[in-house]
């Protein structure tokens, strides 16, 4: 998608969600199997539990133009 | 950690924990839409305007 | 440990105002074990203020580099080299880091970013309980090894004051009287006597009164003059 694209459009907020291997990770990837609809923009980073996600993590995503943040556990 | 986001001047509201278990794919669904739904009412993030395109895919 | 809290972002800011370009150097020894200022801090602070500065509209070209000792020559010489890309350098380390790095390169000057605080023990996760005062002159031998001098909010050498009230320090009620910790040591060991004996004034010249302090070891210095 080009810039000029995107900024016509609605905003399209780039979430990230550090989700849990054994919780979110496994629910997203039922969510996938059950074919329902969820934002496409969302990216999901798969960490082996969300206690090990720490703050230097989340900020370098949001430096690196992340909207919003999602840590599903 | 909404503390340091405050501090540095974004919103605390762009960053949510939510819990679930590996059966909650409806659940998983419902946050990220409610996610991207907060997110878009707050705007981009800010750091993202001065940022090149290249960064973009 | 020596302990230490970061500075808020703002005064941060405040300190590296005009500045283009800047290291922040972390410390791999006490700030590390006390989440202050090692690798991991000087991380999220680095991170910090390029999103800030950039914010403001002034962004800043931040970097990185943690020694294992910012206290010891040898372990900061390794980054003379690169210094001189730098407008400053903002130390997480001690006082004693910020001071080193300072006296080591005139080219540069280095700020303190965190707050050195005091000797503490990490007495649970998230808490240091300050546990000495480094008065060079050592009276754990007399109180059952606690020590009313960094302890007892007025360091008295006989006794609790009016204000120990059941156990509890009259100046802060979080604070457990050090008085009451120490006769209840004499107790467990049955040697309530000992502290009856008068303490005389300590000798405060050893501790700051006497000036800064220094120690010349000369078995251990490599040539003598």
């Amino acid at each position: 998608m080009s810039n000029g694209l995107r900024s016509e459009r609605a905003f399209d907020p780039k979430i990230v969600a550090f989700c849990c291997r054994h919780c979110a990770y496994a629910a997203a990837d039922l969510a996938g199997a059950m074919r329902l609809r969820y934002p496409h923009s969302v990216r999901i980073v798969d960490v082996p539990c969300s206690g090990r996600v720490d703050p230097l993590e989340m900020l370098r995503a949001f430096e690196r133009g992340v909207d919003g943040l999602l840590v599903a556990g | 950690m909404s503390s340091l986001l405050e501090e540095i001047g974004l919103e605390r509201e762009r960053i949510e924990m939510v819990n679930m278990s590996s059966a909650m794919a409806v659940q998983f669904a419902q946050a990220v839409e409610n996610m991207t739904q907060r997110v878009r009412e707050l705007g981009p993030n800010p750091l993202q305007a001065t940022r090149g395109s290249d960064n973009e895919e | 440990m020596i302990v230490g809290e970061r500075k808020p972002l703002s005064e941060i800011m405040e300190l590296l105002s005009g500045a283009q370009k800047v290291l922040v150097a972390g410390c791999g020894t006490c700030v590390t074990v006390c989440f202050a200022g090692g690798e991991k801090e000087v991380g999220i602070l680095a991170s910090e203020l390029r999103m800030k500065s950039k914010l403001d509209d002034h962004p800043m070209e931040v970097e990185e580099a943690t020694v294992q000792r910012q206290c010891e020559w040898e372990y900061i010489d390794p980054l003379l080299e690169r210094l001189d890309e730098y407008d400053v350098v903002l130390s997480l380390a001690c006082g004693i880091g910020v001071q080193a790095m300072n006296e080591r390169f005139s080219g540069v000057v280095t700020l303190p970013g965190i707050n050195t605080t005091s000797l503490s023990l990490p007495v649970e996760q998230g808490i240091w309980e300050e546990r000495c005062q480094a008065c060079g002159d050592c009276l754990l031998g007399t109180t059952f090894g606690i020590c009313p001098i960094a302890r007892c909010s007025k360091q008295l050498l006989n006794g609790p004051c009016g204000g120990s009230q059941e156990g509890v320090c009259e100046v802060d009620s979080d604070t457990p009287c050090v008085w009451q910790l120490i006769w209840d040591r004499a107790i467990e060991f049955d040697q309530v006597k000992r502290l009856l004996d008068i303490q005389s004034p300590k000798n405060w010249s050893l501790s700051r009164d006497g000036g800064p302090r220094k120690i010349v070891r000369e078995d251990l210095q490599l040539e003598s003059e």
